[in-house]
C-alpha cells in the first residue's frame, strides 16, 4: 500500500481550493476506487455513482487528514465504508452477472475469456456478506496484507485472518462446482 | 501442530504468504507427510486462489464521472468562497465531531441545562427568604429604636401588674 506520488504539498493545495491539486489526487487514486467499488458491487453503474460519491466525500473531508496515517489508507476506509453503506441502503443492487455482460463489449476470444473470469468471480463474491467481501477484495484485488486489512478497516488482525477463513471455506463450499463448470 | 490447526492456517496465512519462514517449512514438511492435508491445499488452490489470480485487472473510471465530481466540488469551492472558508469549516467542525467527543459536549451542555433549572428556583426562594429577613430586620430595628428613643406611638400598653414592672 503505498503512498501514490500524493505529497503533503498536493494534498495541502487541494485542502485549500486548488482543483488542479484535487484532480492530480483523483487521477493518482481512482483507479483502486473504482475497482474496489466494482468488485464489492460487481455492478458497473453503482461502482461509478461509488467513485463519484467518495470523492466528493474526500473532497469535503481532505482538510481533516493529519498525516497520521498513509493517504492511502485513508482513502481504502472510506471507499470501504462508503461501498457498504451503499450496499446496505440498496442490497438489491449488486446484480451478480448482468451488469457485467456489457462491461467487455469487445467479444474477442481474450476479453472473451476474461468477461467469463469476471463473471465467475461475480458469482463467488455475491455469496459472501459484505464484510467478508470487503476483506477478501482488499487482500485479492488489492494485494494489501493483513496489518493493512485491518488498519484499513479498523478491526483486529485476528479478525481479519477469521473472515478470511470464513468467506474462503465458503467459496469452497459453493465455488468448487461453479469453478469446475466454468473454467 | 493437528491437521484441523494445519488446515486453518493453509486456507489463511500460508496461501496469503504471512507465514514466517520457520512455520511455513513446518507446514510443507507436513504436507509431505499428510495426504488429507495436501488434498485441501490443492483444493484451497484451485477454488479460491486461481479463480481470482487472473481477474485483478484495475482499470480507470469512465472520463464522465470526474466530470460529475469536478462539478459537484466546484459548486461547493465556490459557496466556501462565498462564506469563508475557515468559518465553513470551523461549523463543520463541530458538527463533525467523532462521536464520543460529540456526546461529551452534548452531554456538558445537558448537564448545563439541567442544574440551570434546578438552581434557579432555589435561587428564587433563597430571595424570598432573604427578602422577608431583611423586612423583620427592619420592623425589629424600627420597633427597637422606638424603644430606646422612649417614643412608643401609643402601641404599647401597660395592665399595671407586677410582672410587668418586673420584666421591664
Amino acid at each position: 500500500m503505498g503512498n501514490m506520488d500524493i505529497s503533503r504539498d498536493l494534498i495541502k493545495k487541494a485542502v485549500h481550493g486548488d482543483i488542479e491539486a484535487f484532480e492530480a489526487i483523483y487521477r493518482a487514486t481512482s483507479r483502486f476506487v473504482f475497482h474496489i467499488a466494482l468488485r464489492m458491487t460487481n455492478n458497473r453503474a453503482n461502482a461509478e455513482d461509488i467513485t463519484q460519491e467518495v470523492f466528493i466525500k474526500v473532497h469535503k473531508n481532505l482538510w481533516k487528514f493529519r498525516f497520521e496515517s498513509q493517504i492511502s489508507t485513508w482513502m481504502y476506509r472510506i471507499t470501504v465504508n462508503t461501498v457498504m453503506n451503499y450496499m446496505r441502503k440498496s442490497p438489491k443492487s449488486t446484480v451478480p452477472l448482468a451488469s457485467l455482460e456489457g462491461y467487455l463489449p469487445d467479444a474477442r476470444h481474450e476479453e472473451f475469456e476474461r468477461n467469463e473470469q469476471r463473471r465467475l468471480i461475480g458469482r463467488l463474491l455475491n455469496e459472501l456478506n459484505p464484510d467478508q467481501r470487503a476483506v477478501l477484495v482488499l487482500r485479492e484485488f488489492e494485494g494489501l496484507d493483513y496489518r493493512e486489512i485491518a488498519r484499513v478497516l479498523k478491526i483486529k488482525i485476528n479478525t481479519v485472518r477469521t473472515r478470511l477463513k470464513r468467506a474462503r471455506e465458503k467459496l469452497m463450499e459453493r465455488g468448487r462446482e461453479a469453478v469446475r463448470n466454468e473454467l | 501442530m493437528n491437521c484441523k490447526k494445519i488446515k486453518d492456517i493453509i486456507i489463511t496465512d500460508y496461501i496469503d504468504g504471512q507465514l514466517t519462514s520457520r512455520i511455513r517449512q513446518q507446514i510443507d514438511g507436513h504436507l509431505d507427510r499428510c495426504e488429507e492435508c495436501r488434498a485441501f491445499a490443492q483444493k484451497v488452490k484451485e477454488t479460491v486462489v486461481l479463480p481470482f489470480k487472473p481477474a485483478a485487472q484495475p482499470e480507470d473510471p469512465p472520463e464522465f464521472v470526474w466530470e460529475r465530481i469536478r462539478s459537484s466540488v466546484q459548486k461547493e469551492e465556490s459557496l466556501l468562497q462565498r462564506i469563508g472558508r475557515k468559518a465553513a469549516r470551523y461549523v463543520c467542525g463541530i458538527l463533525y465531531l467523532p462521536r464520543p467527543a460529540l456526546a461529551a459536549v452534548l452531554s456538558v451542555v445537558v448537564l448545563f441545562v439541567v442544574v440551570s433549572s434546578v438552581q434557579i428556583p432555589a435561587l428564587q426562594r433563597k430571595t424570598a427568604v432573604n427578602s422577608y429577613l431583611s423586612e423583620q430586620l427592619v420592623y425589629l430595628a424600627s420597633l427597637d429604636a422606638g424603644t430606646l428613643n422612649g417614643n412608643n406611638n401609643g402601641d404599647t400598653f401597660d395592665m399595671g401588674t407586677d410582672i410587668e414592672e418586673f420584666l421591664f
